[in-house]
């Protein structure tokens, strides 16, 4: 079977500073970042040295603690990132749900932004109308389709993501996250969504803090700490192995530790 | 060298397979300045407009300046300018912070915005020429034959804009002071452009000057088309439009090798 994404020895690497926000010629020359971001300068190190394969047709679980790198692992493989140094093949079409708040444009309407979306993908406009009606009806959104995406609520914007996600028919879906989103009945919907598409046999890469259900649900998992793969292997097995070195820790003990310095 | 080659040529391969999509999204922004309505686009030409008459105010009858029919003589400079070249330059400059949502959506092609904006700002100037036409019947200026090379000018003026757009696009990623700079720079050079004054009316010595500029040879070539009913200077209009050719190479291998950190600076 083939690699539908393969990473080999992707190294990502985010600089320390931008805080601030973006880097003005004042900055540069007053304050001399110049120098600052051409030498010694410190970095995240986000991702280091991960390899993975991701035959087609697997659904992959990526579990890990905050700030371990699953974000941004989505986000090289969507091409949103580009390495720092490694290589990143991936093969087929690409549909990713990386967080609230990504993709669509606030100031135009839910129709224009589907419309948008899908060319970007690169549908042909023809299949866009098809599958128009679908994407809407799915998401439930027919009576604001024509109000700007900026008046939606958070749960109606999770539902047009979704539905635009699974309607360009992907080959490859990344989530993030997004399940969590939306009410109880959506949150069902989508699910039985999923689902298909694991049957279809589609590549799905999953974050979810949720470990039940990416113990139920991927047929594998990696988990990942301090940007490493730490392991990889069948998803009950991996999760569970997170959820020892978890209790070892004292639950969230990482994290709390950080806070009492 | 050979690697810039297949990187343009993939540049250029992803911006055609994507040109439904430009055209989606100039059909957009001109409806989005419009409105769909016809007031919408009224709004749009009463900037040069306004401009035209005050320049024929301070030209003809302050400085007393002798430039016969100089309503349509100024207006031929000033539509391209206004309606297209700072249009596109000041659009296409913060196109990519502008699309912010799109750009760090996955499949997003970034490399179609400054196709966008240059494109939107050429859609304008279209726009406005019938108003143009309007007025040389008004002033009794014939069009002859050498109209015909409008796409030609249209041409060298869409390929420096391209090149310029792509650079500083990408620049304003980065530094979001570009957008400044290329607002001052496009109010100075505005002088700079034979606008206001027939470039053929320039002492000599001070043309190679001019010339600096390519959007000098642009504009003269616009005028001399469309109101002196004479053929553009050909070696100067192709300097330009290899000119532009050049700019378009160095500014989409730019755009390209920098695109995958637009996300990280949005
Ligand atoms: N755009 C960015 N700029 C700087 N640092 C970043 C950026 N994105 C992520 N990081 C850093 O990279 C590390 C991994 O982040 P992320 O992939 O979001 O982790 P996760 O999704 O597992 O919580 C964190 O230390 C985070 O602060
Ligand atoms: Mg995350």
């Amino acid at each position: 079977m083939t690699d539908a994404v393969v990473l080999e020895h992707v190294w990502k690497l985010f600089r320390r500073y931008p805080v601030r926000g973006h880097t003005t010629l004042k900055d540069l020359i007053v304050r001399g970042e110049w120098r600052k971001r051409f030498k010694g300068q410190q970095h995240v190190e986000a991702l280091r040295d991960v390899s993975l394969q991701v035959p087609q047709g697997l659904v992959l679980g990526i579990i890990g603690s905050n700030g371990s790198g699953k974000s941004t692992l989505l986000r090289l493989v969507a091409g949103i990132y580009r390495p720092s140094s490694g290589r990143i093949v991936v093969a087929g079409r690409v549909a990713a749900l990386l967080h609230l708040g990504l993709g669509f444009h606030p100031e135009l309407s839910g129709r224009e932004n589907i419309i948008i979306g899908g060319l970007a993908a690169g549908l042909p406009r023809r299949e866009i109308r098809r599958a128009f009606d679908g994407i809407v009806e799915f998401a439930e959104l027919r009576e604001f389709i024509d109000a700007p995406v900026r008046t939606y609520s958070s749960g109606m914007y999770a539902r047009l993501a979704f539905s635009v996600a699974v309607h360009v028919n992907p080959d490859i879906l990344l989530l993030d996250e997004v399940l969590a989103v939306g009410d109880e009945r959506f949150s069902e919907k989508s699910k039985q969504r999923m689902d298909r598409f694991k049957r279809e046999g589609k590549t799905i890469l999953f974050v979810s803090h949720g470990l039940d259900k990416v113990a139920e649900w991927c047929h594998e998992a990696i988990w990942l700490e301090g940007g490493r793969v730490r392991a990889r292997g069948p998803a009950e097995a991996v999760v569970g192995e997170y959820r020892n070195s978890c209790a070892a820790d004292g639950g969230f003990g990482t994290r709390a530790r950080v806070r009492h310095g | 060298m050979r690697e810039r080659t297949v990187l343009l040529v993939r540049v250029v391969g992803a911006i055609w397979g994507r040109r439904a999509l430009t055209t989606e999204l100039v059909r957009r922004e001109l409806k989005l300045r419009y409105r769909g309505t016809v007031l919408g686009f009224v709004w749009t030409m009463i900037n040069p407009l306004v401009f035209m008459v005050i320049y024929t105010l301070v030209v003809t009858y302050f400085f007393r300046i002798e430039i016969p029919k100089f309503p349509a003589f100024v207006l031929t400079g000033l539509l391209p300018w206004m309606m297209w070249f700072t249009e596109a330059m000041s659009s296409g400059t913060t196109c990519v912070v502008d699309h912010a949502p799109f750009v760090t959506n996955a499949v997003f092609p970034a490399e179609v915005l400054p196709l966008v904006a240059v494109g939107t700002g050429m859609m304008n100037f279209l726009f406005s020429l019938p108003v143009l036409l309007l007025l040389y019947v008004l002033f009794d200026v014939r069009l002859s034959v050498t109209a015909v090379a409008l796409p030609l000018v249209m041409a060298t003026q869409a390929s420096l804009l391209l090149g310029l757009v792509y650079i500083t696009a990408t620049l304003n990623v980065f530094f979001r002071d570009m957008q400044y700079i290329v607002r001052h720079i496009l109010t100075m050079t505005f002088y700079l452009t034979p606008i206001l004054y027939d470039f053929a009316r320039i002492p000599p010595q001070f043309h190679w000057i001019l010339r600096l500029n390519p959007m000098t040879t642009v504009i003269d070539s616009y005028r001399r088309a469309l109101f002196f009913g004479t053929w553009p200077n050909w070696r100067n209009l192709g300097l330009v439009l290899g000119l532009g050719a050049g700019l378009i190479a160095v500014g989409m291998g730019l755009f390209s090798a920098k695109k995958e950190l637009f996300a990280e600076h949005l």
